[in-house]
């Protein structure tokens, strides 16, 4: 049926993202890969459940998110906790550069608090408007607002990166992570 | 920012806000204090990052599981 190959295209279409997601959260390859599949298990088998015309990405993240939230995270906490080994398993990402830049970027996001990393990288990454990060994050648009600040400011320092450096910035790369910065 | 509060997508990625209105809650937490060529720079690095993630072959048995979605739905 046409509406379901319209579903399935636009869940297909989400994966790459969700897997990124998925990786930034648990913070280790094969364990994101578990979360996408059971995701993608779990969207399908509930496919009714998924209002057309809403954002599919949306949609999967929120199911992710709850599976990690749910189970991962509990069942790896000790073992996170006793390697300390967040920066590790983020330098691990696939497909890394050597770009000593973006080590660095990597080893600050890392020691982000989790709900800080997930806010920042909902919006300043995978592509999610404030509102759409807190209907995945069930919280408050204002939290995620926060967050993603928070987050900014706790990276900033940990990169100790002035204004006075050269930053080349273009409109893209400033909306990415400072969606608005309008004050009345 | 531009006038109308939207801003622009870039390589498929529709960023930052959208249509959504502010609560007054959210303009207290909107200035870190940050230069924007700072946020710019955070912003650069991010996405750089999880682009190098999501361009990265998906794992096999995600793969597979897609091909399974390949198939039409049960019962129909």
């Amino acid at each position: 049926m046409a509406p379901q190959r319209a579903v399935r295209d636009a869940m297909l279409a989400a994966v790459p993202s969700l897997r990124a997601f998925a990786i930034s959260l648990s913070r280790n390859n094969d364990r994101a890969d578990d979360l996408v599949q059971e995701t993608l298990m779990r969207a399908w088998a509930h496919i009714d459940s998924f209002e057309p015309g809403t954002n599919m990405s949306a949609w999967l993240f929120t199911i992710l998110r709850n599976l990690f939230r749910s189970e991962y995270r509990k069942r790896h906490r000790e073992v996170e906790d006793a390697t300390g080994a967040y920066t590790e398993s983020l330098t691990s990402l696939p497909g890394q550069s050597g770009n000593l830049e973006l080590q660095e970027f990597r080893a600050a996001l890392g020691t982000l608090p989790d709900d800080q990393r997930e806010a920042l990288i909902l919006v300043g990454a995978s592509g999610f408007s404030y509102e759409e990060a807190a209907k995945i994050c069930g919280c408050a648009v204002g939290t995620i607002k926060s967050r993603v600040n928070r987050a900014r400011g706790r990276l900033a320092r940990a990169l100790e990166i002035s204004p006075g450096e050269d930053f080349g910035p273009d409109n893209e790369t400033l909306a990415a992570i400072a969606p608005t910065t309008e004050t009345k | 920012m531009t006038s109308n509060g939207k801003l622009q997508s870039s390589g498929g990625l529709v960023v930052g806000e959208t249509q959504q209105g502010w609560d007054d809650e959210e303009f207290v937490v909107l200035d870190a204090g940050l230069d924007h060529r700072v946020q710019a720079r955070l912003g650069r690095e991010l996405r750089a990052i999880y682009e190098n993630v999501v361009s990265d072959p998906l794992p096999d048995h995600i793969a597979s599981i897609l091909h399974q979605l390949d198939q039409p739905p049960k019962g129909s």
